[in-house]
């Protein structure tokens, strides 16, 4: 469960498993409860996304699932998978674990026969075909989000975004085609392109988004920064996305090195080097400000940060540094959202003074 | 020439290795104190607060040669990058970055070994690398690289031979990085409280797994892909057997260590355990006591089972 993409994968399962034997489970919301449980079951310094990840786990079993799927990637997150089995065993659950990633890796052929438990009549080109289209909805969903997320503050009126994407998670739930996808991206470009939009002004408060992938990408690890930022009209760019890191990720590298390296020789692991690339990119695009989110003891975020203080002291920008664990609360995100933004204005109408009273000078 | 070496984390790992290659191209080499209390509060003031003590540790190390650079003329600086020793086997990310992060907050020279498989940089190529760049001819660096190597692994070996032979009635096994176990700050008091109370300490990360490409840990955990852990579990497949009981040291907050040892006193279960964490807050008195009541509970157990005999 990870913000909305558990629709593209709840659909995905949908359509390749046998549905007379087994039961696709749609997660429940997240929820305080989620990263209570979540957390009385971890080790003491597993970062947070594991501990959602178990309270994720924990719920659904309760419900009464026996199959659970676990993703896997850099850093600590490949190694979640033997954790939590052994852990969610020992609790006395009986049930089976399936790792997207093998002993060594990602590999398509060894994925299809471990989902063939799931339905005996499952060839392979139908799980291509369906691994292909989720990744294709995924993609959508990601552009659309993102346009949304570039454009939220710009809209004339302001509820125009928002019914458009509510509809269009209904709607996307329908698909089972590729030809039906993009039947359904044109509409939806259609409809995205004909909301009204106003242009950027000079006064308006740009802030960027860098950081770890989880709480970037999950509205509630994170206290739902992005709304809380969007409710002071700023303009707000994010990077990460499963598009992104799915995709684009492993082939920007070498982009990547290059834009960071006046700072770093060498890549830091996950996204480290990645968090430095775009904090110097958004500096070139003039943003305002900079929020850098990780969730407590993130190693490569935690690298990157000693650089990223390098970089506000000399090009003077200011980067709010925001940790989150199970003990965040709503109150203490959203007093330091409100500081930081206030201090962001002031700083802004500061420089238009100044700049005017140079020009009544000159 | 001169060249300072921080003893701290991956100093540890290859402490002869380090010392011999750039002694045989007749570099002189230079170490950081012993870890105490300036340095901690150096590496304090030099980390980000949610950095792993032993990295801070590092820092504090690294501070204590930048201040001596000026008077011992010191040249360069050595802080190995390691990342990637094959496709699945890598360390934990803090590693990756410490060269450059040193080189941004410290105003000094710095050298590094890039050992990274990702960009095909193997140990060999990085440390011949190194050599060229300080200077000295290709086959003169390869010399000193081989000679470096070996002595190592004799140097391991003999290490491995003498645990052996020092097994005794009464052992217990520490399973703690290297950079932790011989530590002033870190890991010497446990040490020292063990041999006081007249207790072999064993070291897990020195086992026969070390020079063979040993794959003894999968029995605990199938999917590990951390290097140094994965030696560190080899050492107690072989040595659980042995011993009376097993200690965890882990640093506040170490990444790996948090998920492998969770996993691993998940699984042996036929042995008492005992899991220490150490931050930068002072104060033995907890330690000692869990120490000590930990050795209780296996006094008492070797009591039961000479009864039972």
């Amino acid at each position: 469960m990870l913000g909305n993409y558990y629709i593209p994968i709840y659909n995905f399962l949908n359509n390749i498993v046998d549905q007379e034997i087994v039961e696709v489970l749609m997660p429940n919301k997240m929820s305080n409860e989620t990263i209570v449980e979540g957390s009385k079951f971890s080790p003491d310094f597993a970062c947070i996304p594991f501990k959602y990840n178990m309270g994720n786990y924990l719920s659904e079993l309760k419900k009464g699932a026996n199959v659970l799927i676990q993703a896997g990637g850099g850093c600590r997150y490949g190694y979640y998978f033997e954790v939590q089995e052994q852990t969610l065993k020992d609790m006395g659950y009986d049930f089976t674990f399936i790792s997207l990633l093998g002993e060594n890796g990602l590999n398509i052929k060894e994925l299809y026969h471990k989902f063939k438990l799931l339905n005996a009549k499952l060839s392979f080109s139908t799980f291509c075909y369906q691994g292909a289209l989720a990744i294709a909805i995924i993609k959508i969903m990601d552009d659309f989000e993102t346009y949304m997320r570039d454009k939220y503050n710009l809209q004339i009126d302001s509820k125009s975004f928002d019914t458009i994407h509510k509809k269009m998670l209904q709607d996307i739930l329908q698909i089972n085609t590729l030809a039906k996808l993009y039947q359904f991206k044109d509409e939806y470009i259609k409809k995205l392109k004909a909301v009204a939009l106003r242009k950027i002004t000079k006064d308006d408060i740009k802030i960027g988004i860098v950081g770890e992938l989880f709480t970037s990408m999950e509205p509630f690890s994170s206290f739902y920064l992005e709304k809380e930022l969007l409710n002071y009209n700023c303009i707000v760019k994010r990077y990460t996305t499963v598009t992104y890191l799915l995709l684009q990720k492993r082939f920007s590298r070498k982009k990547v090195m290059k834009k960071a390296s006046e700072y770093i020789d060498y890549h830091f692991g996950a996204d480290g080097a990645e968090t430095i690339a775009h904090t110097l990119e958004l500096i070139e695009e003039e943003y305002d400000g900079i929020i850098h989110i990780k969730p407590f003891g993130c190693s490569p975020e935690i690298n990157a940060m000693p650089i990223l203080q390098k970089i506000s002291r000399q090009k003077n920008i200011p980067i709010m540094y925001l940790t989150f664990d199970e003990q965040t609360t709503a109150t203490g995100v959203k007093t330091r959202i409100e500081a930081f933004y206030d201090m962001l204005k002031m700083k802004k109408e500061q420089e238009k003074e100044s700049r005017e009273e140079a020009y009544e000078s000159y | 020439m001169k060249i300072g070496i921080p003893k701290a984390m991956i100093t540890y790992e290859y402490p002869v290795l380090y010392h011999k290659f750039f002694e045989l191209l007749g570099v002189q080499v230079v170490y950081s104190d012993e870890t105490n209390s300036n340095i901690l509060n150096d590496g304090i003031i030099y980390s980000i607060d949610e950095t792993c003590l032993a990295n801070k540790i590092y820092m504090g190390h690294v501070a204590n040669l930048v201040k001596r650079s000026d008077k011992e003329n010191i040249d360069y600086i050595f802080i190995p990058r390691v990342a990637f020793f094959d496709k699945k086997e890598t360390v934990c990310v803090k590693f990756y970055a410490l060269y450059d992060i040193c080189k941004n907050i410290f105003d000094a020279h710095f050298i590094t070994v890039n050992i990274d498989y990702s960009c095909h940089e193997t140990e060999f190529k990085a440390f011949v690398n190194l050599g060229i760049k300080l200077g000295f001819s290709f086959s003169k660096t390869i010399l000193a690289y081989k000679k470096a190597k070996k002595l190592q692994q004799e140097y391991d070996k003999a290490n491995y031979e003498k645990q052996i032979k020092a097994l005794s009635n009464k052992n217990i096994l520490l399973v703690a990085h290297p950079y932790i176990e011989h530590d002033q700050y870190m890991g010497y008091p446990v040490v020292k409280f063990l041999k006081d109370n007249q207790f072999n300490v064993i070291y897990s990360d020195i086992n026969n797994g070390m020079q063979t490409n040993n794959e003894s840990y999968k029995e605990l955990s199938k999917y590990l892909y951390w290097k140094y852990n994965k030696n560190l579990l080899n050492g107690i497949i072989e040595y659980s057997e042995k011993v009376d009981g097993i200690i965890f040291i882990s640093t506040f907050p170490c990444g790996p260590d948090a998920m492998v040892n969770d996993l691993v006193i998940r699984k042996v279960k036929d042995k008492p355990i005992l899991n220490l964490v150490v931050d930068e807050q002072d104060g033995s008195a907890g330690l000692y006591t869990r120490l000590e009541s930990f050795i209780d509970i296996l006094e008492q157990n070797k009591e039961e089972m000479g009864e039972r005999i």
